[in-house]
């Protein structure tokens, strides 16, 4: 749904629904996504090691590293190997995540989708 | 000299146009919640004013070394970045002239060329925008949105403004050392950051920039046929790939009323005699460049001293014209021209539920009265050995020029 205000009268101007819109991801979301990361038991260890690797420390959280989210809709893998996998994004809320280490190094995300609505990482390609 | 029809006595405060009126836009996921909380956490520069905040820190307001003087009001929105908006130029010895009502970007498509990634960078990313230090605007003077410093301001040389034959060197008319007001904001998206400049000079030039630097993509791997070999030897071949960078641009030349667009074009090349074509373009549709095409944007009733309409001239002369496929036939024209719509805000993923969702479907066959008009410039990147982190930047942008707006040259 969308609603449009006008913040100087107060007064809802219209609310509209239409299926495959969303706002962006909020920082608390791409956070949310690194952890859904870290909690895989694929991704999560290799995330973990080239941090340490990166740093010398263990990671401890999302907040150890610079992330940034996109939002992913199932028509964004069309004609990749394991599309279908992302078929339920846009109406669940799943997002791309691009995640850069202190040493500036970036993890390579790129065949990740995260499902935040179901919790769990997305292998396409 | 315009006549004075124009209403910019406080240009830069001018919130006056009812249409204008500014709603806060809250654009929620099919699973939020309509709440009173929901509605109050989206506060813009100022949620009292009904248009854009354009006082103190908002409030751009600088004369040039020749006297020239630009005035808008600034602000950062959560997709599209740097906005600005009342946009006036008051020529040396000339009266004030509204030029953009509003101008930011209007979507940044990136796509690699195996055909497998994409991006619409501005709406799928949250407010990206950096804060900048000191170091980052030498010279310059930070402006800050809600207590982050977010703008750089600076006046910068840009060499000769014009040199003359007509007088001795030295003496006061021999030639002018030209400054631009240069505006720009920088935003990490994904592995690029993205700097997006606007330059207003002393001449009446505007020039609008993004600049892409940053980081190649740390996955995006080919071979030779997508790709370009960035490692040793031949076997890392980062992929190929295209920045469509568009703009939307709401021209109100010498106010909202009366603006007509035109082409123009010049019959015939490999001959010696080429005739100026004019062409009116009267209702909502795209163009393509072309060597020697121009557009302008004209006022039907303000005219200068020499009874020229005040008008302000749209130069796309350096793009690569990338074009997607049918599912992307946002990109298929250079320039699209619609009617003015406040929902219509992004060439592709507009997501406003009240407006279409590209800007190829904005386009309906209304009658432009009142034209926005949208500029696409390409850029195919091929990877080099140069683009490893840090990426030198790359610029890639468009002009637009006064035509007619003084009746002489206001420079010296």
């Amino acid at each position: 749904m969308q609603a449009v205000v006008n913040t100087t009268t107060g007064r809802v101007e219209s609310v509209v629904s239409r299926r495959g819109f969303q706002p962006p991801p909020s920082r608390a979301e791409a956070e949310a996504a690194v952890s859904v990361l870290l909690a895989d038991a694929r991704f999560g260890p290799a995330l973990k090691a080239q941090y340490r690797k990166a740093t010398g420390h263990d990671l401890t959280g999302p907040g150890d590293v610079r992330s940034q989210a996109l939002i992913f809709r199932a028509e964004m893998a069309t004609g990749i190997p394991g599309a279908a996998k992302a078929a339920a994004c846009g109406d669940h809320r799943c997002v791309q995540l691009f995640v850069r280490l202190p040493d500036d190094s970036w993890v390579d995300t790129t065949r990740i989708v995260v499902d935040l609505t179901d919790v769990r990482v997305l292998r396409l390609a | 000299m315009s006549d004075t029809r124009n209403r910019n006595e406080d240009v830069v405060t001018d919130h006056t146009r009812p249409r204008r009126l500014r709603s806060r836009l809250l654009a929620l996921g099919a699973a939020a919640l309509l709440t009173a909380g929901t509605f109050a956490a989206a506060p813009g520069p100022s949620s009292a004013a009904a248009g854009p905040d354009c006082s103190g820190q908002y409030k751009i307001d600088r004369r040039l070394t020749n006297g020239a003087r630009w005035t808008m009001c600034w602000r950062v929105r959560a997709r599209q970045g740097l906005t600005l908006d009342n946009v006036t130029y008051t020529p040396r010895r000339g009266t004030a002239h509204r030029v953009l009502a509003s101008a930011a970007l209007a979507q940044i498509y990136v796509a690699y060329d195996a055909g497998t990634t994409e991006f619409n960078d501005l709406g799928a990313f949250g407010d990206a925008t950096l804060p900048l230090r000191s170091e980052d605007c030498p010279g310059g003077e930070l402006r800050a949105q809600r207590r982050a410093k977010l703008l750089c301001l600076q006046v910068r040389p840009r060499g000769y403004a014009y040199k003359s034959s007509s007088t001795e060197p030295g003496s006061p008319r021999n030639q002018l050392q030209g400054t631009e007001l240069v505006l720009f904001t920088a935003a990490p998206i994904g592995w690029y950051t993205y700097v997006s400049q606007w330059r207003f000079g002393d001449d009446g030039t505007i020039t609008a920039e993004e600049g892409a630097t940053g980081s190649l993509s740390p996955g995006n791997f080919t071979n030779a046929r997508t790709g370009w070999p960035v490692g040793r030897d031949s076997t890392r071949f980062s992929e190929n790939h295209t920045h469509d960078v568009f703009w939307r641009l709401d021209f109100d030349v010498d106010g909202t009323r009366d603006d007509v667009v035109q082409q123009f074009d010049v019959t015939g090349n490999g001959t010696q005699v080429r005739h100026l074509k004019k062409t009116a373009l009267t209702a909502e549709g795209g163009a393509t460049a072309a060597p020697m095409r121009f557009w302008r944007v004209a006022d039907k009733r303000v005219r200068n001293a020499d009874h020229h309409p005040v008008s302000w001239e749209i130069d796309v002369r350096d793009t690569d014209q990338v074009r997607g496929d049918r599912a992307h036939a946002f990109t298929h024209k250079d320039l699209w021209l619609t009617q003015y719509h406040q929902c219509e805000e992004l060439v592709a993923d507009n997501a406003d539920g009240r407006c279409a969702n590209s800007v190829d479907k904005f386009v309906n066959g209304e009658r432009l009265t009142d034209p926005v008009v949208w500029v696409q410039v390409d850029f195919h990147h091929v990877p080099r050995d140069e683009d490893e982190d840090p990426m030198p930047i790359h610029w890639q942008g468009f002009k637009i020029v006064p035509r007619d707006v003084t009746a002489t040259s206001t420079l010296p």
